[in-house]
């Protein structure tokens, strides 16, 4: 009887919300809210506040700030944007490790995988963006008229430091043929009008592009582009000339996710055109406007959730004076691994008497491990996965997985949350009695390989040290590296014992989660490779580098003994040249 | 205070066009809705040619049809430019045939298969000075057959720019922000403009946009959030600029109207923007009415309503609710909403929009509740005068029962009420009320299909059916009319023109063999030509009216002609309605 009630009096709402709606509308205005509404109240789960700030010190107002939660089955992202100083908050978070970028218009954020870094739900984050480089110019054709409405891509080709990076930003030109592309990060850029894109414009689409000044990309001209400046007269004498079409279909294992189809100019190894496909594109793939030369065709997939992702190997095409048809590019399973976190909660004696700072278990979720791989042999490879990286968080019950892994040789870099915890082995089990250690030889994965079985131990009375490098000159800092190599001979081979980190500007270096133990302290000149990618790998990975280390370790080094638990403060290293350290 | 223009420099306004020539093949890509970018594997796109055809459809014999004509600037022939057939009357799809105008501006777009079409030419910052409300520079055309239309001329005008920087309550320039720009029109009313063929105009570093290829007229430049719709990213909460009118108005009837002329460059028109406005979001839960329990992994949404309660433009994005029954929605700037559950067709209930009110910080505690609804079973019956056929058409669509005095779409999701194989059909989840029935999805309609009479008991029923609380309606007989039929139309006009920027539409109605009325539109174009389908065979009267543009805004029949004309399914029947150019009616 009451529910008739309730909805005969619904009834006449009902009849009558457009009609009498501003009678309901009104309501809420006079005061509805004590009925149908309440004032703000926490959110449940955790808060991650911060600030977003420009590289000189002032808040970028606006920005849009976006957490991923690392090692979520399914996409997890929470975005807000942060106010007038800058700060930002996200309330409700899960509890777990996050990944932390901002995007703000004009401004670049450096979302390079090198030193990633992730925060956790209660976190207080500062991220710092760069104000973007800016290139302006304009688009002509052979009578010198402009080229209305023709879209202007940069490529970054190179970052600051020479290495070989991915990434572009496109403006399109006005009625005057001009265009402005800013948010720039530093680095080279080459600068191409109608540069293939994932929805090429149908309007110039059977054209090929043109690169800066009037070229071709093999003879393109690189822009260099500083952070906050202004490159002017970047202009284009656009050729108009006609490419080819390169065209072809998805076999094997294709779903209705999006799947990444990258043309990579092999020469240059830039991209030269990107689009996608998938089961509701038939498989088809096609670009247009490919002027002649030598490219490789790659397709992926990302796997979200269960699906461990797909990719084709790189497929070499060859245009010259003609459409290229009928590739077939046939994507297969791509690797996972799969293993365990477990905490080491019975240890030495001396580790049970010490109570480490910042060693209260954390959730299992907080711990970060990145499947890195060796990308030596690479090259010829072309794009994988955009950059994406392939991190994961364990479960409530210490279980990981990590999908996407393409074959190869992968290290787990196993990032704690506490200062007290270092991670102590990572193995692999074979059978129920056997397992190998794989925390420094590494896993090797196989095309579509499912591994499972890996134990990342990690273990309480890690020791802290800080200190300072004193250089006889500022500019030997900036290429240096601080390493702790174990002098006990029974860890000289074990990758897990070695640890480094970068000297700061100011001289200053910061090592933490270290196993308790004796170590020489080395300062080094990191090795560069200009052809390396923006990571670089710890140096103990690779074992000729690491019998070099723990040789320089012995020859130079200076003895350091880690107690458990112990934090060492204001260490003075004196550097004095290339590969040397000397006592303090 | 208006602002002065100034001419585009005659070398500028040179150097532009041969840049405009100098493009062989472009394609008017913002006319193409993003979607249907698509492309068939292996489509013919034949690099190196200047003019290319092919099927629209896999399969179809290839037409010998075709449209040229030629392409002018100021008088001079246009070369280089190029031309796009695409489905129409609203541009629809990839063009069925491209070409390029040749040195003396002509162009054939061949191969064309019957149909309605538009002729695009590929011009930005230009105009066709015939239709250049759209800012693009198109023309809309009707092919029947295997006919040479040779008479298709564009002539092309270049469009004015309105230039100008935004910055904040600061002076600080607004980064990648989007222009707005509103045609003002002799009363004083706005409408929204958006050229068809020019980007989207954007601030860029420094604040600076610049918006081009406008038709003349006047124009109100906004900046920031509009107010009046749910933000694009409701997921997260964020500070808005509330939309601002050059210079400084928040109120667009203070804002200062910009005058655009033809080839000139309005320059100075900046706005300088208040404070920012965060977002906020609202949280609840939706229940059960009659138990109180949670409803988890329920779908819903919010609607913005105006001051009056009406719903105010397009339903932000739907959401579903957690295992709990509780939800939360961010982005919404300061307004009035209702908060409602989104339910499958086959739910049997139904929620009642929720009001509340956001201002300047998060609400919490909203309550949406579902109520049972009443049903409406029946059975569906295609007239007598319908094609062949009618009942496979009926079996692939679903009926649906739309609540007169409330926009209920945005409340139903799905398409499982479908008409069963014999015509029967339930509907469930209505609320108490006046409901309209409807076929397929609306607003889109079945082509071919209406309703022409709704009986219950057998007895004729209004248009809109009053259902109470809990009611089943059954026994209820909804006669649809299918048709095929077909009416190739030619409208002359004698002794005179018609009005300059009129359109004709033409209505087929007819009285059904049930008594229902049927009724289908169709508008004329430029050369006076119409096509209309979905007739069922019988006598249609034919009534063509003159109204005037522009479209949006309402229309005052100037003119009127009608012609009796009798129709077969499944064939197309050709037909001259004869206009002379007075007030009075023609037969």
């Amino acid at each position: 009887m009451e529910r008739l009630t309730e909805l005969r009096m619904n009834t006449i709402r009902v009849s009558c919300v457009v009609g009498i709606a501003a009678l309901i509308v009104g309501g809420v205005a006079g005061g509805v809210r004590g009925k149908n509404q309440s004032k703000s109240s926490a959110r449940r789960g955790e808060t991650m506040t911060g600030r977003v700030v420009s590289s000189d010190g002032r808040p970028v107002f606006g920005a849009i700030v976006s957490a991923r939660k690392v090692g979520a089955r399914a996409f997890e992202v929470r975005r807000t944007g942060a106010d007038d100083k800058g700060q930002f908050r996200l309330d409700g978070l899960r509890p777990g490790a996050y990944d932390v970028q901002a995007e703000a218009p004009g401004y670049a954020f450096d979302d390079s995988t090198a030193d990633r870094r992730y925060y956790r739900a209660g976190d207080s984050v500062m991220l710092t963006m760069l104000k973007g480089g800016v290139i302006t110019g304009s688009v002509t054709n052979e009578f010198g008229s402009p080229v209305i409405a023709v879209s202007v891509t940069a490529i970054r080709v190179r970052d600051e430091e020479g290495r070989p990076v991915r990434g572009s930003a496109m403006a399109d030109t006005d009625d005057r043929g001009l265009y402005r592309i800013y948010g720039l990060l530093p680095g080279s850029y080459v600068v191409a009008a109608n540069h293939g894109r994932f929805r090429p414009s149908p309007a110039y689409k059977n054209m090929a592009p043109t690169y800066h000044p009037s070229a071709t990309r093999d003879t393109a001209a690189v822009v260099r582009v500083s952070a906050g400046l202004e490159v002017g007269g970047i202009d284009i004498r656009f050729l108009g000339e006609h490419g080819h079409t390169i065209s072809g279909r998805l076999t094997g294992d294709v779903s209705p996710l999006i799947h990444h189809v990258t043309l990579t100019h092999v020469a240059s190894g830039s991209v030269a055109a990107a689009t996608y496909s998938g089961t509701r594109e038939g498989g088809a793939f096609s670009f247009s406007g490919v002027p002649d030369g030598e490219y490789t065709v790659t397709a992926e997939r990302r796997g979200v959730g269960n699906d461990v992702g797909a990719r084709s190997g790189a497929r070499r095409v060859t245009v010259k004076g003609a459409d290229v048809t009928g590739l077939e590019l046939s994507l297969g399973p791509l690797g996972s691994l799969a293993g365990k976190v477990v905490l080491e909660e019975a240890g030495d004696e001396p580790v049970q008497k010490n109570k480490c700072q910042g060693d209260s278990p954390s959730a299992p979720g907080e711990t970060v491990i990145v499947a890195r791989r060796d990308t030596t042999d690479d090259k010829a490879e072309g794009p994988f996965m955009l950059g994406s990286p392939l991190d994961t968080a364990p479960s409530d019950d210490g279980e990981f997985f990590v999908g996407n892994l393409e074959p190869g040789l992968y290290h787990l870099d196993v990032r704690l949350r506490n200062e007290g915890w270092y991670t102590r082995a990572i193995t692999r089990s074979l059978s129920s009695k056997s397992s190998i250690d794989i925390g420094t030889s590494g896993i090797l994965i196989r095309s579509g390989e499912r591994a499972a079985g890996v134990t990342v131990t990690i273990a309480r009375g890690a020791a802290v040290l800080t200190g300072r490098v004193l250089a006889t000159r500022q500019s030997a800092l900036e290429t240096l590296r601080v390493h702790l190599v174990p002098s006990e001979p029974e860890h000289r081979d074990s990758a897990l014992r070695f640890f480094e980190a970068r000297v700061q500007d100011d001289g200053s270096f910061s090592l933490s989660n270290i196993a308790p133990g004796r170590y020489w302290l080395v300062a080094r000149v990191a090795s560069r490779d200009p052809s390396s990618e923006a990571y670089l790998p710890p140096e103990a990975w690779d074992a000729s580098k690491r019998a070099r280390l723990w040789g320089d370790g012995k020859a130079r080094g200076i003895g350091v003994e880690l107690q458990p638990c112990q934090q060492v403060s204001d260490y003075k290293l004196r550097h004095v040249g290339s590969r040397r350290s000397a006592p303090r | 205070m208006r602002k002065r223009g100034h001419d585009i420099d005659p070398v500028s306004r040179e150097v532009a066009l041969k840049g405009l020539f100098a493009v062989r093949i472009v394609w008017a890509f913002l006319l193409l809705p993003s979607a249907t970018i698509t492309e068939m594997p292996g489509a013919p796109f034949a690099p190196g040619l200047s003019a290319s055809t092919f099927p629209s459809q896999m399969g179809v014999t290839q037409s010998t049809a075709s449209v040229g004509g030629r392409v002018t600037i100021d008088g001079k022939a246009a070369p280089g430019v190029l031309m796009t057939l695409t489905a129409g009357p609203r541009v629809q799809g990839e063009p069925v045939a491209t070409s390029t105008s040749d040195i003396a501006g002509f162009y054939k777009l061949t191969a064309v298969p019957p149909g309605q079409y538009v002729v695009t030419a590929y011009a930005p910052a230009y105009l066709a000075s015939s239709d250049g409300r759209l800012g693009a520079a198109i023309t809309t055309v009707t092919v029947s057959g295997d006919e040479s239309l040779n008479r298709i001329d564009l002539t092309l005008v270049r469009g004015g720019v309105v230039t100008g920087r935004v910055t904040d309550a600061h002076g600080q320039p607004l980064i990648a922000e989007q222009i707005t720009l509103n045609r003002v029109d002799e009363s004083g009313r706005t409408q929204p403009f958006r050229a068809l063929n020019a980007p989207m105009v954007r601030t860029d570093d420094r604040g600076v946009y610049r918006a081009y290829g406008l038709p003349r007229g006047r124009y109100t430049v906004g900046v920031g959030a509009d107010t009046s719709r749910i933000q694009a990213e409701p997921d997260f909460d964020r500070a808005y600029y509330l939309r601002t009118f050059h210079p400084d108005a928040t109120d667009e009837a203070r804002a200062t109207i910009v005058e655009v002329t033809l080839g000139r460059e309005t320059a100075g028109v900046d706005i300088k923007t208040g404070d920012p406005v965060r977002t906020h979001s609202v949280a609840g839960v939706i229940v059960q009415s009659e138990t109180g329990k949670p409803a988890p992994n329920t779908r819903y949404g919010c609607a913005l309503v105006s001051e009056d309660g009406r719903l105010l433009g397009v339903p932000g994005r739907v959401e579903m609710n957690d295992s709990k029954g509780e939800f939360r929605l961010g982005g919404l700037l300061p307004g009035r909403y209702f908060a409602y559950a989104v339910l499958n067709s086959q739910d049997p209930n139904f929620s009642l929009p929720v009001p509340f009110q956001v201002s300047d910080e998060d609400v919490e505690g909203i309550e949406v509740k579902l109520y049972r609804g009443s049903s409406i079973r029946g059975t569906i019956v295609p007239d007598s005068a319908s094609a062949p056929g009618a009942m496979a058409v009926l079996s692939q669509i679903s009926l649906w029962a739309t609540p007169a005095t409330i926009d209920f779409r945005v409340s139903r999701l799905g398409s499982d009420n479908r008409i069963g194989p014999e015509g029967s059909f339930t509907i469930v989840g209505i609320p108490p009320g006046k409901v309209r029935l409807g076929l397929g999805r609306t607003p889109t309609p079945v082509p071919g299909l209406a309703i022409t009479r709704v009986e219950r008991d057998g007895i004729e029923q209004p248009e809109e059916i009053e259902i109470g609380p809990g009611e089943e309606l059954s026994n209820v007989r909804v006669f649809v009319a299918y048709g095929t039929a077909g009416v190739q139309g030619q409208i002359r006009v004698e002794g005179g023109e018609l009005p300059k920027n009129a359109r004709v539409v033409v209505t087929a109605r007819r009285l059904s063999s049930t008594g229902g009325r049927h009724e289908v539109p169709a508008q004329a174009d430029a050369r006076g030509r119409f096509r209309i389908e979905g007739l069922t065979t019988g006598e249609y009267t034919l009534t063509a009216e003159v109204q005037q543009a522009p479209g949006r805004t309402a229309t005052s029949p100037l003119v009127t002609a009608s012609k009796t004309v009798n129709v077969v399914n499944g064939t197309e029947t050709q037909v001259t309605i004869v206009f002379e150019a007075t007030r009075k009616e023609k037969q």
